[in-house]
C-alpha cells in the first residue's frame, strides 16, 4: 500500500539529525571549510560518540549483494531489516544540510564498508565492520578511481600479483575520499589485464601495510571539510583473506564495486538534496520569513513574482528528487533490484543541487557571493555530488541502458 | 510505514485501466483527434468501468467503495496514458459527484447520486475557468446575487468538458465579491438553465467537446447550492493532484513511443537509440515521468490522509506541466520529420501536453 508515514524512528532520526546538524556542524562549517587539511578532530570524536550511543551509524548495512544473508533473514522474520536504507537517506539528508564536507568526515564503515557489504564473505563481512564499528572513530574509504581513468571502472590498471598466501599490489589511487585517515582501503586492482572485467577484485588494505603510501592531498572546489588522497601502492603485500568475496574464480570482483553503487547512490543524492535544502532554506528564511513575502502556490503567474515563482520551483524539484532518492532507497531496503531507480536519484538530485545552489546566490544578491554567508558555499560543495560515485553522465548512461535494455557494447 | 508499492486491488484497477487504454482507446485516438469526435461505444465502455460511481453510497445506486484520491491518481495515469480527451470526458461525471459527496447535503447526494447509471453515460461536468486573458482563479467574475429562495447567476464560463450534454453543471462562482478562492460556492445548474454557446477550438484536447457558457441572470435554488464554507481550496487541491497525474499518463504515452521509436530507427548503420544524445534524452524523460508519478501519489496521499495537500498539489501541477513540455517535446524531437506529422501520435501528445499549465478542473480525485 503506497504510504509516505514516516515510522517513528524515522521521525525520530530526522528530528535528532537535523539538531546535531543545526548546533553542532553549522557553527563550524564556514572554519574547516577556510582552514582546508585541518582534521575537524573534536568534531570527529564527537560524532562518533553521539551516533555509537545512539547504535546508529551511516552504514549502507543492507547493500545488496547479500541475498543469502536476506532470504534466510526473510524466513526468520518475514520482513526486510529495519528499513536501514531509506533511514539512512532520511537522516543523511539532515546532516549533510548542516555541513556536506563535514558530513564526509563522520567516522563509520563509509564507501570502503559499503564495498565489504556487496562483495565480501560473511566471514570478512564480520571482521571488517567489526573495525569499522569498533569503539573509537575508524573509517574505511574506497580506492578505485586511478589517474588514468574515472568513470570507466574497468580500466583498473593497479596490478595484483599473487604469491604465495600474498597478492603484491603496485598502483596510484586518487580522489579517495577520507583517504587520509581510513582504517581500511578498498583496494580495486587487476589480476591481469587480459582477463578483462573478471579479473578485477577487490583488495582490503589496512591502515599501516607496508607499501601503502597516502601521497598527497586534493585541493577542491568544495567539500573541503572532507580531505581527498592520492593513495600510493608499492609493492604492497595483502593476505589472500583480504581478497572481497574470496578467491574463487566465480565471485564477485568488478560486479561487487559496481553493486555498491546500488547502495551508495541513494544516500549520495539524499546529502545532494539536503545541501540543496540549505539553499533553499536560506533564502526562504530572508525573503519569506523575515521580509514577507508570500508564496502563493497555485495562484496564476500574471499575479506573481519573480522570486516567489522561482521559491516555488525549487522546491518542486528538491521534492522530485527526494522522492526518486526515498523510493530507490526503499527498493534496496525489501530486496528489489534498484540500479535504474539509484541511477535516476542520483542523475536528479546532482541536477538539482546545482542549480537550486547557484540560482539561491542570485537571488540574493552581491551577498549571496560573500563568504561572509554559507551560500556560496553550498554551491562550491554541491558540484561534486554531480561528479563523484558516477557523474551525472555515468548515471544517464546506466538509466538508458535499464530503460532500452541494451549492453555495454549496444549503448556505449 | 513508508511504502511505494500499491496494494493488489490497485494494480489490478491499474492493469484493467491500461488494458482499456491500449486496446479500446489507442485504436480510436487519431481519429477522434481529427474528428472532433469521440465515438459514444468508447465512452460507454469507460463508463462502465464504474471508475466516477465507485464511492457513490450503495443507497444511492454506486457501489459503496471509499472515495480514494490514490486510486483516483492510478486510473487518471493509466487512461491518460490512452487518450487525454477520452478520460476527461469518461471521468466528467465525477467533476460533480466528488464535490457533491464532500460537500453535499443528504438532499443533494440523493437527487443527483441516483442520475448516475451504471450502464448509460449521464454526464455530469463542472465550470470553473472564465473566458478571460490571464484568467484569475482568485478573483472569479461570475456572481451568484441573493434574491430570496434563488441565486441569480451571471457571468460567463470557459472550457466546460460536455457541457451540451450534461444532465447538470456544478457552476462555481462567489456570493459576495472579493480577492480569494475562501468565497467560492459550487451551484448546481441543471441542462438548459444557461447557454452553450460556441464549442472550443483548442490546440489539442480536439476530441473533446468543451464549450463557452453564458449564465445570464440563471436561477439556482437555494438547496441546489453547493455550500463549500472555504473549502473550494481543497477541491483545486483534488483537481490539481489530478492534473499531476493525467500529465504523468500523456507524458508516458509520449516516452514509451519515442523509446520504441528510437530503437528501431536505423542512422548511420545503428539504431538512434544507440547514441548518447538520444539515449540520454530518453532516460531524462524516465527519470521526470518517475517523479511526476510520484508527485501524485504524495498528494493523493495527503489528500487521504485527510491532510492540506493544497501546496504539494499546486506545486506538483506546475511542476508536471512544465516538465511535460521537456517531455513530449523531445519525444517529438527523436522521431525527427515524423514527429511533427500526424502520420505518428507523438505531435497529438505534445498538443495535449500543452494544456495542463492552462487548465483548471479538468479532472478530480
Amino acid at each position: 500500500m503506497i504510504d509516505f508515514e514516516f515510522t517513528p524512528i524515522m521521525k525520530m532520526a530526522r528530528e535528532f539529525t537535523h539538531n546535531y546538524a543545526r548546533d553542532v556542524m553549522r557553527p563550524i562549517a564556514r572554519k574547516y571549510d577556510e582552514e582546508e587539511h585541518v582534521e575537524p578532530t573534536e568534531f570527529i570524536q564527537k560524532t562518533h560518540e553521539m551516533f555509537r550511543s545512539l547504535g546508529f551509524s551511516f552504514s549502507t548495512a543492507n547493500a545488496s549483494g547479500d541475498s543469502e544473508e536476506k532470504s534466510e533473514h526473510k524466513e526468520k522474520h518475514d520482513r526486510p531489516k529495519m528499513e536501514m536504507n531509506l533511514l539512512g537517506a532520511i537522516a543523511i539528508e539532515e546532516i549533510a544540510w548542516g555541513c556536506p564536507g563535514l558530513t564526509l568526515r563522520i567516522p563509520g564503515p563509509g564507501l570502503g564498508g559499503a564495498a565489504i557489504m556487496a562483495a565480501g564473505t560473511p566471514e570478512q563481512k564480520k571482521r571488517f565492520m567489526k573495525v569499522l564499528n569498533g569503539p573509537k572513530p575508524s573509517y574505511g574509504a574506497m580506492a578505485l578511481t586511478e589517474p588514468g581513468f574515472g568513470s570507466d571502472a574497468s580500466a583498473v590498471a593497479t596490478t595484483a600479483v599473487k604469491d604465495g598466501d600474498y597478492y603484491i599490489l603496485n598502483g596510484t589511487k586518487i580522489f579517495v575520499t577520507g583517504g587520509d585517515m581510513a582504517d581500511l582501503y578498498v583496494v580495486w586492482a587487476t589480476l591481469g589485464k587480459d582477463l578483462g572485467r573478471s579479473g578485477i577484485k577487490a583488495f582490503v588494505v589496512e591502515k599501516g601495510t607496508p607499501g601503502l603510501k597516502m601521497a598527497r592531498l586534493e585541493h577542491k572546489l568544495g567539500i573541503r571539510a572532507s580531505d581527498t588522497a592520492e593513495v600510493v601502492l608499492e609493492d604492497c603485500r595483502v593476505h589472500k583473506d583480504n581478497l572481497l568475496g574470496g578467491e574463487k574464480k566465480e565471485e564477485k570482483g568488478f560486479k561487487g564495486a559496481m553493486q555498491t553503487f546500488d547502495a551508495t547512490r541513494p544516500m549520495v543524492a539524499a546529502m545532494a538534496i539536503g545541501i540543496a535544502r540549505s539553499a533553499y532554506d536560506f533564502v526562504y528564511e530572508d525573503f519569506v520569513v523575515k521580509n514577507g513575502l508570500e508564496i502563493n502556490y497555485g495562484r496564476p503567474l500574471h499575479k506573481r513574482g519573480y522570486i516567489e515563482t522561482v521559491l516555488e520551483d525549487m522546491e518542486a524539484k528538491i521534492s522530485a528528487a527526494r522522492l526518486l532518492t526515498w523510493k530507490a532507497a526503499w527498493m534496496l531496503d525489501h530486496s528489489l533490484p534498484n540500479l535504474k531507480e539509484a541511477s535516476m536519484a542520483k542523475a536528479k538530485a546532482g541536477t538539482v543541487v546545482d542549480e537550486v545552489t547557484q540560482k539561491a546566490i542570485e537571488l540574493y544578491g552581491p551577498e549571496g557571493y560573500s563568504r561572509k554567508h554559507l551560500l556560496e558555499k553550498w554551491m562550491r560543495d554541491a558540484k561534486v555530488y554531480d561528479v563523484f560515485e558516477g557523474t551525472g553522465q555515468i548515471q544517464r548512461l546506466v538509466v538508458a541502458r535499464a530503460i532500452l535494455d541494451y549492453t555495454r557494447k549496444e549503448l556505449k | 510505514m513508508v511504502s511505494f508499492e500499491l496494494s493488489e486491488e490497485q494494480a489490478l484497477l491499474r492493469d484493467t485501466c491500461r488494458d482499456f487504454a491500449l486496446t479500446i482507446m489507442r485504436k480510436q485516438d487519431r481519429p477522434a483527434d481529427e474528428s472532433g469526435e469521440i465515438p459514444a461505444d468508447i465512452i460507454k465502455q469507460g463508463h462502465e468501468l464504474g471508475l466516477t460511481t465507485g464511492y457513490i453510497p450503495e443507497a444511492y445506486g454506486g457501489a459503496g467503495g471509499q472515495l480514494s484520491a490514490l486510486d483516483s491518481v492510478i486510473v487518471l495515469e493509466e487512461l491518460a496514458y490512452g487518450n487525454l480527451s477520452m478520460t476527461v470526458n469518461i471521468l466528467a461525471p465525477s467533476l460533480m459527484n466528488v464535490p457533491l459527496m464532500l460537500y453535499g447535503t443528504e438532499e443533494q447526494k440523493k437527487k443527483y447520486f441516483t442520475m448516475n447509471k451504471p450502464d448509460q453515460f449521464q454526464g455530469f461536468t463542472a465550470a470553473l475557468v472564465e473566458p478571460s486573458v490571464r484568467f484569475d482563479i482568485e478573483s472569479l467574475k461570475t456572481t451568484a446575487a441573493d434574491d430570496g429562495d434563488d441565486f441569480v447567476l451571471n457571468g460567463e464560463k470557459a472550457f466546460v468538458s460536455i457541457a451540451d450534454s450534461a444532465l447538470a453543471t456544478l457552476v462555481f462562482a462567489k456570493k459576495g465579491s472579493g480577492e480569494g478562492l475562501a468565497g467560492i460556492d459550487g451551484f448546481i445548474v441543471p441542462a438548459g438553465g444557461f447557454t452553450v454557446k460556441e464549442r472550443e477550438k483548442n490546440q489539442g484536447l480536439r476530441a473533446l467537446k468543451q464549450f463557452t457558457l453564458s449564465l445570464d441572470g440563471s436561477r439556482v435554488a437555494r438547496n441546489e447550492v453547493l455550500k463549500l464554507s472555504g473549502g473550494f481550496a481543497n477541491l483545486l487541491a483534488r483537481a490539481r493532484t489530478a492534473s499531476i497525474a493525467l500529465t504523468a499518463g500523456v507524458c508516458r504515452a509520449a516516452y514509451e513511443y519515442a523509446l520504441a521509436y528510437a530503437k528501431e530507427r536505423i542512422a548511420f548503420g545503428e539504431p538512434i537509440a544507440s547514441r548518447q544524445s538520444v539515449a540520454f534524452t530518453l532516460a531524462e524523460m524516465a527519470m521526470e515521468i518517475d517523479a511526476i508519478r510520484l508527485m501524485a501519489w504524495k498528494s493523493a496521499w495527503m489528500l487521504d490522509k485527510g491532510m492540506d495537500a493544497y501546496k504539494e498539489a499546486s506545486l506538483g501541477k506546475r511542476y508536471a506541466a512544465d516538465t511535460a513540455m521537456f517531455i513530449t517535446r523531445n519525444a517529438t524531437q527523436i522521431l525527427g520529420g515524423h514527429g511533427f506529422v500526424r502520420e505518428h501520435p507523438v505531435e497529438m501528445w505534445y498538443r495535449d501536453a500543452r494544456s495542463f499549465a492552462v487548465s483548471e478542473f479538468m479532472a478530480i480525485v
